[in-house]
């Protein structure tokens, strides 16, 4: 079992709950400013505290950090137990650091139940928060369940499409789909564990402890992957995204597109719980050729699309392509490159769409049939448009190399042909950036602008300041940021090599106990 | 264009060194930091291999610059008499061996059809199956609601109706009339004491009477 770390206060606990009090504080208030006000002030005592967390995480080391653990439903075995490892600390703080900037975008572009907003955006960061600091499944599973309520809203009521009432029922109720095979997934974890100890559990570490037989471990294994596919979402389960992202507002954008939770819960759960499933040679290669189809798929689909926001949505399916396969490459630098290219989406992608909601704010469009030449009237914006981008598709210097490099070093060692045929994906994605922000931003000026298009305000600034500091740290120098994951993914890549039953010194193998 | 070239000149003669030498240079620690667990394996090139692999580039690149100087500022006339000599030769390099052309009809170009092609399979078939299930939910929901409002509730209203006829015409039982109760309290009274007879006699008085 791994060893878990207390501390002195209840962080993680804050940290889940706090914007949710916030947003409950927000009610009462009538005056918007000092609505504005306090919500930025909520989300910059969160930043705080993560900065807490990470400067009082150990890093190189596998275990549970800030464990809480109080008992919830105890005859199914259900707790309420919070904790952080190398694999969910760093998403911690990318949902606090897209939350405070969201406060920050929203501040002048959200003009209509701006109250609700803000209080549906604090909500959705508990929920967020909420799932990744949790390690007993069923906890997870209710975080996971109550980030689609105010999604559902984000996307619904501030939404900037025509259909965003269809968009955002589609989502919930496609994702809501998987979630149910998930549940039973964990359910039967639960059950196998009864049949070993004679007790219920949905704790990740108790789970961890009891042997999975080979023929259960495939059963949940696949009903896990639905639940974590949709909500990836993985090809060909990824066409609520486009709407979801397109009609619906682009703080909630910025969350789906920056947010990986999908392929977190790989990481999480499916890995540890089920290392023979996840090493299975026919689900890795099933789980392979759907992370190289999304790849090649939504890269080929992004070059044609005259919307910025659609190929960005094709283009983060195509991404997500990589944290797929850099996973299933089940190795090190495979897990890590995932990983860390999972965080780096997190400013990026969200980055993109970050700048998409800017050219929205000012064209109304985002559609490069109607705008070019953007370059010469706003500099600052197309500069770090070209930015933001450049890390997007991976150059050397920017975070998305990082990722990039260590998840095709690590598919090459598993199986170069995979490994190959992803590396076209990184060409595509040139194509696809380049050949937009020539189109949009360079050349001469198109007729028909507005006459007035303001370059970059201080807050918008801001943002892509912040966003680039990010994006240039972890670039130049990444290591702050993989030690602190690479004790949690050695563990992983150490569970997977020896698998569920071996790896129990403490306990005596099945077979030995059936013949006591 | 001069001061861009020069610019990047000058970076280009600092860029050249940033990989120098290949195995400990600036570029082999910028790398270290994401490739050690694999970068273990020593393949260290002698400092020999290094330098001459460095002077034949340079006298590659400066062999170059020669032609080029040749050719255009020593005999400006000799590129136009080759032209004459060879006009398929010199139009070919004068278009990049159409490397552009051919790359943007069998690559660019094919791209992009396909990309329209995908991006039509993405919405008209893998989103038409969601929808497709979408509209199966609808339908059977739909159905069910007919069924529910046309055969549950019709059958329960069938019932009520029912109920409702049958205590229109039975009401006129109630006439608020004392005989009639009377009546029907006699004729009631009479057929009980006949039932009685029957069940433990196995006739009754009106049996015996009429017999």
């Amino acid at each position: 079992m791994l060893e878990e770390l207390s501390f002195g206060i209840p962080l993680l606990s804050l940290l889940t709950f706090l914007p949710l009090i916030g947003a409950i504080l927000l009610w009462p208030l009538r005056d918007e400013d000092l609505l504005k006000k306090s919500s930025l002030g909520i989300s910059s005592l969160q930043l705080g505290l993560t900065v807490l967390l990470f400067l009082r995480f150990v890093p190189d080391s596998a275990a549970m950090q800030f464990s809480e653990h109080l008992e919830w439903i105890p005859f199914l075995g259900i707790s309420y137990h919070l904790a952080v490892d190398g694999i969910s600390v760093l998403f911690v703080g990318l949902t606090a650091f897209l939350t405070f900037l969201l406060v920050l975008y929203s501040w002048d572009t959200v003009k209509e139940r701006v109250k609700e907003f803000h209080m549906a955006l604090l909500a959705l960061e508990t929920t967020i928060i909420g799932i990744f600091v949790s390690i007993d499944l069923l906890l997870f599973f209710v975080f996971w369940e109550l980030m689609l309520i105010p999604s559902y809203f984000l996307i619904k009521l501030w939404g900037v499409g025509k259909e965003s009432g269809f968009a955002a029922l589609k989502y919930v109720l496609y994702t809501l789909l998987g979630s149910v095979f998930m549940l039973v997934g964990f359910a039967l974890l639960s059950l196998n564990y009864y049949d070993v100890k004679q007790t219920y559990s949905f704790d990740l570490l108790q789970l961890l402890s009891v042997p999975v037989p080979l023929g259960q471990q495939l059963v949940i294994f696949w009903m896990i992957f639905l639940g974590l596919a949709f909500k990836t979402p993985m090809f060909p389960f990824h066409t609520w995204l486009p709407d979801a992202l397109v009609e619906g507002t682009i703080p909630m954008s910025v969350v789906l597109g920056g947010i990986k939770l999908g392929t977190y819960g790989f990481l999480r759960f499916s890995f540890p719980l089920l290392p023979e499933a996840s090493t299975d040679t026919t689900v890795v290669s099933i789980i392979m050729a759907l992370g190289l189809i999304a790849i090649i798929w939504g890269a080929i689909i992004a070059i044609v699309q005259p919307d910025f926001r659609r190929l960005l949505v094709f283009a983060s399916i195509s991404h997500l392509g990589f944290v797929v396969i850099g996973l299933f490459a089940l190795n090190f630098q495979g897990l890590q490159g995932s990983l860390i290219q999972m965080i780096n989406l997190g400013f990026t992608t969200s980055g993109l769409f970050f700048l998409a909601g800017f050219l929205y704010d000012r064209l109304g469009h985002t559609d490069v049939r109607h705008c070019g030449g953007l370059a010469r009237r706003m500099p600052l914006l197309a500069t770090f448009f070209v930015i933001i981008g450049m890390a997007f598709i991976g150059l050397p210097g920017t975070n998305g190399f990082i990722g990039e490099f260590l998840i095709l070093l690590g598919t090459f060692q598993a199986y170069w042909l995979y490994g190959a045929i992803a590396v076209t994906g990184v060409i595509f994605a040139a194509a696809y950036f380049l050949w937009y922000a020539e189109r949009s931003m360079f050349g001469p000026l198109r007729e028909g602008l507005p006459a007035r298009l303001a370059d970059l305000n201080p807050r918008e600034w801001a943002i892509v300041c912040a966003l680039s500091v990010m994006i240039f740290w972890i670039g130049i120098y990444p290591s702050p940021f993989l030690r602190m994951m690479n004790g949690s993914v050695q563990a992983v890549v150490e569970r997977l090599e020896k698998g569920s039953i071996a790896s129990l010194p403490s306990e005596p193998p099945l077979l030995s106990r059936a013949s006591e | 264009m001069t001061v861009p070239l020069m610019i990047l000149a000058g970076l280009a003669l600092v860029g050249g060194f940033l990989g120098f030498p290949p195995e400990h240079g600036w570029f082999h620690g910028f790398l270290h930091e994401v490739a050690t667990p694999v970068g273990e394996l020593a393949h260290e090139a002698s400092l020999g291999k290094v330098v001459s692999l460095m002077v034949l580039a340079i006298s590659i690149a400066l062999g170059g610059w020669g032609v080029a100087h040749y050719l255009y500022a020593i005999r400006p006339q000799t590129a136009d008499e080759w032209s004459q000599k060879a006009p398929g030769l010199y139009a070919t390099i004068l278009n990049k061996y159409y490397v552009d052309e051919g790359y943007d009809r069998w690559v660019v170009e094919p791209c992009k059809r396909l990309g329209i092609l995908w991006d039509w399979i993405d919405q008209h078939i893998i989103d038409e199956m969601v929808l497709t299930v979408g509209r199966m939910t609808d339908t059977g929901s739909s159905g069910i609601t007919w069924v529910e409002k046309h055969v549950i509730y019709g059958g329960l209203n069938i019932i009520g109706y029912g109920n409702h006829l049958a205590a229109r015409s039975w009401r006129k039982l109630q006439s608020g009339m004392v005989h009639h109760y009377v009546a029907v309290i006699v004729i009631g009274f009479v057929a009980l004491v006949h039932v009685i007879l029957l069940w433990f006699v196995g006739t009754s008085a009106f049996g015996v009477a009429l017999r």
